[in-house]
C-alpha cells in the first residue's frame, strides 16, 4: 500500500516537475520571441509601402507645359502615389481627428496647419467626411534636381459631409483648383504648400436621355445561377436559350444585375467583363434591351469609398457604354432600404453621385434607380432619366399608388421594374398562393398595365431550386417563397402564369 | 362641450398655430451679408456679419485649402457675426462658406501678408560641370509669417557670385515659386548665390563648379636605369589632366596604364590623379623586353604610347654540379655594375631525363640559386641540365646525377 502511494507520489512529483519545466521554457521561449520582434530590417526602407491603394479617384495628368526638368514616368507615378495618399490621409484626419499619416504626406509646416483644423473640430465635437473623386493635375514645374515639383490640380471634384457631435449637418460637392508644391523628402513626395485658387458647386451638365422605349421585359437569372449570373455556372448556350424562351415570349428586354463584389469591386475581373459582354452580345441576337443593375449587394455608401465604388462604375460603363443591347443603367436595386442601417443623406448622396458619374461616362443611356415601393421612388427625381420602382403590394393599390406617383413626379417616365408573385404554397404558406393565384396575379397586373400605360418588367423568369441566404435570410418562410416567383418552373416547365408574361390574353 | 374643453381646444390650436407660425419665419429667414468683403489679408481677422430677421441661428460652414469647419455665430442687435478661426484667416487661398440648412453662401479669397519674413530657397544640384552649358537650379518660396506664398508677380530677385563678377537676376513668383538656371562657368570655383524678395533675403547658396571631362593627354616615364632587373620599379607619368577649359581634373581620376610587352602580354597598373597627374608604377622586368605603355581614362581620354627598353642585366652565369651533395648551383649573379643582383631574381631549373623531365623555379638569395635535388623524387640517372635566367639559357648536357 504505501509502495503505491510512494509511487503515486512520485510520479505526481515528476508530472508536477516537467509541468513547471514546460511553463517555464513556455515564459522564457516567449519573451525570447518578444525580443526578437519590432525593429525588423525590411521596415527601415520604405519596401513595405501600402500595397493596397484605397483612394482611387480619376486622374488625368496633363504634362505637356512642365517648366525646368523633363518629367519621366516613374516620377510621375511616384508623385501620383504619394500626392493621392496625401488626400487619402487627410480624408481620414478630418474623418476621425487623428493626425495619423499626415506627418508622412505633408512636411512639417504643412502638417502644423492641418494639426490646427484638426485640433479645433476635435475640441468642438465636428467630423468631416471628404473625398476627392477627379483630378486633373498639370505639372507646371519639376526642379532640375528632381527634389521639387509644382502642379496645378485643375477641377478637383469634392464631396463633403459635415457631421456635429455624430449628426449630419451639411453636404457639399464642388469643382476646386488647388496650387500644390511638393517636396521629395526621405522618399516620400510631401505636400508643402496645398493653397486653394477656386471654387464653385456648379457640376458639369449632363443631357437628359428619355428612355424611348416601349420596354416589355423581365428580371432574370439563368435557373442555375440565380443571384450570380456572372459566376462558374455562367453558360453562354443557356443564356442564348433563355433569351429565346423570353423574346418569343413577346417581351423585348431584360433586367441584369452585376454584383459589386463579385465583380472584383474597385479592380473589375476581364474575366466577369467578358462575360458581361457574352451576355450584352446574346441579347443583342435575341434582339433583347439589356437594363443592367450596378452595385448589386453593396452596402457601403461611406464618402471613403465613394473613389472606389466609382473606380468599380467606370469599368463596367467604359466596357459596354457602346453595346447596342443597352438599354440603361440601374443604378443599384432598392437602395431605399438601406435608409435605416446607413441614413438616408448617406445613401442618397452616393446615389446623386454615381448618377453623375455614370452620366457624365455615358451620355447615351438613361439612368434609372430601382426603388423598391412607390413612395421612395420620388428620391432624386431630378437626376434620373426615368423613374423606376417595384411593386410587391397588392395589385388593387396600384392604381391609387401611380396617381399619387405620378402627381409627384410630373412628366417623368415610370417604368415598374419588379413585380410578381411567389405560387409557394408550402408549410410557411398554407393558405397562400398557389399557381392559380400567381396566374390570376399576372392577368390582373397585365390589365392594370396595360391600361396605366406602364412600362414594366416582371419577377422573374424561373423558379429556383435554392436561394442564397444574403437574399432573403435564413427564415424558410423568407427564403422559400422566394423561389417561386417565376413563370417557369425550376425545370423549365411553362407555369400557368406564363400566359400573362407579355400581355393580358 | 363645456366650456373648459372649448378653452383647451382654443389653447391648443393657439399652440399650433404659433408652431406653424415659427416654422413660416424660419422657411423665409433672411440673412443679409453686412459689409463681406472679396479679398482679406491674411494678418487680419475676418469676420461675417448677418443682419438677419429669423429667430434661428445657423452654424457656418467654412471650407479652405486644408478641410472645412463648423463655426457658431454669436448674435448682437438683430446681426450675427460668425468669427473666422485664426488657423482659417491666416491661410491664403479661396475660402467659400454657406450658412447651414439655408441657401445662403459665398466666397472671398484671402491675400498673404505683403511682409516677407522668410526666403525658403532650394538650390540643386549642388556641382556642376565647368562648360558654361551645365546648369543648376534655384528655386525660391518667398513666405509671410504665416508660412503663405506671396503671390504670383511677387518680384524675386537671384543674386550671384561667379568667378569674379557679381551679377542679379530679376524675376516673378509664378505657380507659388520663382526659379532660376544657374549656369557654370568655364573655370572651375564656387557659385555663390542667394535670392531676395522685398527687404528679406535668403542665406547663402554654394554651387561647386568642377573640372569636366579630362581631353588626351601625354605620359612622360622615368627609372633609375635602363636594366632588366627585375627590382627597380619603373614609373609612368601623366601630364596634367585638364578638361576642355583647361581646368584640372577633380583629384582622383581614375588612369588605367596599359602595358604590352614584347611577347603581348598586358600589364595593368592604376593609379588616381593628384593635382592632375597620376603616376603609375611597374616593377621592371627580369629580362630584356620592350613595353608599350598607354594610360587610359576609362571612356573619357587617352594618352599617347611611350616605349620603354630594357637591357639584360647580364650576359652569362656560372652552373656548378656537386654530384655527391646533388646540388645545382646557379651563380654569382652578378648585375650591370657587377654587383652582387638584388635578391629576388627568378631562376628556372629544367632537368631532363630518360623518363621524366623535372622543373624548378627559386628565387636568388644573395646572387646565387642552390637546387637542392631530392634523391627520392629524382634517381641517380644522366640528365640534361637548362638553367634560365634574366632571359638566358643555359645548357649542361649529359651530366650524371
Amino acid at each position: 500500500m504505501s509502495i503505491i502511494n510512494k509511487n503515486i507520489v512520485r510520479s505526481g512529483l515528476i508530472f508536477f516537475y516537467v509541468f513547471i519545466i514546460a511553463i517555464i521554457i513556455l515564459g522564457v521561449s516567449s519573451l525570447y520571441s518578444y525580443l526578437n520582434t519590432g525593429a525588423d530590417r525590411s521596415t527601415m526602407l520604405h519596401s513595405e509601402q501600402i500595397q493596397e491603394r484605397y483612394y482611387l479617384p480619376i486622374m488625368q495628368w496633363d504634362t505637356t507645359a512642365v517648366k525646368g526638368r523633363e518629367l519621366d514616368a516613374t516620377t510621375l507615378k511616384a508623385i501620383e502615389e504619394d500626392y493621392l495618399n496625401a488626400w487619402y490621409v487627410r480624408a481620414s484626419a478630418l474623418k476621425n481627428n487623428t493626425l495619423t499619416g499626415i506627418k508622412d504626406y505633408y512636411t512639417t509646416n504643412a502638417a502644423e496647419k492641418i494639426t490646427a483644423l484638426i485640433n479645433y473640430n476635435l475640441s468642438n465635437d465636428i467630423s468631416i467626411e471628404m473625398t476627392s473623386l477627379e483630378h486633373h493635375p498639370k505639372v507646371e514645374f519639376f526642379s532640375e534636381d528632381g527634389q521639387l515639383a509644382v502642379l496645378t490640380d485643375v477641377d478637383v471634384l469634392e464631396h463633403e459631409q459635415v457631421y456635429k457631435e455624430g449628426a449630419f449637418l451639411n453636404k457639399s460637392s464642388s469643382y476646386s483648383t488647388y496650387k500644390v508644391v511638393l517636396l521629395l523628402e526621405d522618399g516620400y513626395w510631401r505636400i508643402r504648400q496645398l493653397v486653394k485658387q477656386s471654387s464653385h458647386e456648379k457640376l458639369r451638365e449632363t443631357p437628359f436621355v428619355a428612355l424611348n422605349y416601349d420596354l416589355k421585359g423581365i428580371n432574370y437569372y439563368p435557373k442555375n445561377s440565380p443571384w450570380n449570373t456572372f459566376g462558374s455556372a455562367f453558360q453562354q448556350d443557356t443564356i442564348a436559350t433563355d433569351f429565346k424562351i423570353i423574346k418569343d415570349a413577346g417581351l423585348n428586354s431584360i433586367r441584369v444585375f452585376v454584383n459589386y463584389e463579385d465583380f472584383g469591386k474597385e479592380h473589375v475581373s476581364l474575366e466577369k467583363l467578358e462575360k458581361l459582354s457574352a451576355l450584352m452580345d446574346e441579347a443583342a441576337t435575341a434582339n433583347l434591351k439589356v437594363l443592367v443593375t450596378l452595385f448589386d449587394f453593396y452596402g457601403n455608401y461611406s464618402v471613403n469609398d465613394w473613389t472606389m465604388t466609382q473606380q468599380h462604375a467606370v469599368s463596367i460603363v467604359d466596357c459596354i457604354k457602346n453595346h447596342e443591347a443597352l438599354l440603361g443603367w440601374d443604378l443599384k436595386n432598392e437602395p431605399n432600404l438601406d435608409y435605416d442601417s446607413r441614413g438616408k443623406e448617406i445613401v442618397e448622396s452616393w446615389l446623386e453621385h454615381m448618377a453623375y458619374r455614370i452620366k457624365t461616362l455615358d451620355d447615351k443611356h438613361p439612368v434609372t434607380i430601382g426603388w423598391s415601393n412607390t413612395k421612395s421612388a420620388t428620391a432624386l427625381q431630378d437626376k434620373l432619366d426615368f423613374i423606376s420602382f417595384h411593386y410587391y403590394e397588392p395589385l388593387e393599390k396600384l392604381d391609387a399608388d401611380l396617381t399619387s406617383l405620378k402627381k409627384k413626379v410630373g412628366e417623368k417616365e415610370l417604368v415598374l421594374t419588379e413585380f410578381g408573385l411567389s405560387s409557394y404554397s408550402g408549410f410557411w404558406n398554407m393558405l397562400g398562393s398557389s399557381d392559380q393565384t400567381q396566374e390570376a396575379y399576372h392577368k390582373e397586373a397585365q390589365k392594370l398595365l396595360t391600361k396605366n400605360e406602364l412600362p414594366f418588367m416582371s419577377w422573374t423568369l424561373y423558379d429556383f431550386e435554392s436561394v442564397p441566404e444574403e437574399v432573403t435570410g435564413t427564415y424558410p418562410w423568407r427564403r422559400n417563397p422566394q423561389k417561386q416567383y417565376g413563370f417557369l418552373d425550376s425545370r423549365g416547365k411553362k407555369k400557368p402564369s406564363f400566359k400573362y408574361i407579355s400581355k393580358p390574353r | 362641450m363645456t366650456i373648459k374643453t372649448t378653452y383647451f381646444i382654443i389653447a391648443t390650436l393657439w399652440i399650433l398655430s404659433f408652431n406653424g407660425m415659427r416654422d413660416h419665419v424660419k422657411h423665409t429667414a433672411n440673412y443679409t451679408p453686412i459689409d463681406h468683403q472679396l479679398e482679406y489679408a491674411a494678418n487680419r481677422p475676418i469676420r461675417l456679419t448677418f443682419k438677419k430677421t429669423a429667430s434661428t441661428t445657423p452654424s457656418l460652414r467654412i471650407s479652405y485649402s486644408l478641410g472645412s469647419t463648423i463655426v457658431h455665430g454669436h448674435i448682437k442687435d438683430k446681426t450675427v457675426i460668425y468669427e473666422v478661426p485664426k488657423f482659417v484667416s491666416n491661410i491664403a487661398g479661396h475660402v467659400t462658406w454657406n450658412l447651414v440648412n439655408t441657401t445662403y453662401n459665398g466666397s472671398f479669397y484671402i491675400k498673404p501678408d505683403s511682409q516677407i519674413t522668410d526666403m525658403e530657397t532650394y538650390v540643386g544640384p549642388p556641382s556642376i560641370i565647368a562648360n558654361a552649358k551645365d546648369y543648376s537650379m534655384v528655386v525660391t518660396l518667398p513666405l509671410d509669417k504665416y508660412d503663405n506664398v506671396q503671390e504670383d508677380g511677387t518680384r524675386v530677385s537671384f543674386n550671384y557670385h561667379k568667378e569674379t563678377e557679381s551679377s542679379q537676376t530679376n524675376l516673378q513668383v509664378e505657380h507659388l515659386i520663382a526659379y532660376d538656371y544657374v549656369y557654370s562657368t568655364k573655370k572651375t570655383g564656387n557659385i555663390l548665390l542667394a535670392s531676395s524678395s522685398g527687404s528679406k533675403s535668403s542665406k547663402e547658396f554654394l554651387i561647386e563648379v568642377r573640372a569636366g571631362l579630362p581631353v588626351d593627354f601625354t605620359l612622360s616615364r622615368k627609372r633609375t636605369h635602363n636594366y632588366a632587373d627585375g627590382n627597380q620599379l619603373a614609373s609612368f607619368s601623366t601630364s596634367i589632366l585638364r578638361d576642355s577649359y583647361d581646368n584640372v581634373v577633380n583629384d582622383g581620376t581614375l588612369v588605367t596604364f596599359y602595358i604590352t610587352t614584347s611577347s603581348g602580354a598586358i600589364l595593368q597598373t592604376t593609379a588616381t590623379t593628384i593635382n592632375g597627374v597620376a603616376t603609375g608604377l611597374m616593377i621592371h622586368p627580369e629580362k630584356q623586353e620592350t613595353w608599350s605603355i598607354v594610360g587610359i581614362v576609362a571612356g573619357m581620354a587617352a594618352s599617347n604610347a611611350v616605349i620603354m627598353e630594357f637591357d639584360p642585366v647580364f650576359k652569362d652565369f656560372n652552373i656548378a654540379v656537386n654530384k655527391e651533395k646533388r646540388t645545382v648551383t646557379v651563380g654569382p649573379l652578378l648585375s650591370f655594375m657587377k654587383q652582387i643582383i638584388p635578391d629576388g631574381l627568378t631562376v628556372e631549373l629544367n632537368l631532363k631525363g630518360k623518363t621524366a623531365t623535372h622543373f624548378f623555379q627559386k628565387q636568388s638569395l644573395n646572387g646565387q640559386v642552390v637546387f637542392q635535388l631530392n634523391q627520392d623524387l629524382i634517381p641517380h640517372g644522366i640528365y640534361n641540365i637548362e638553367v634560365t635566367a634574366g632571359g638566358i639559357t643555359r645548357t649542361l648536357e649529359n651530366i650524371l646525377l
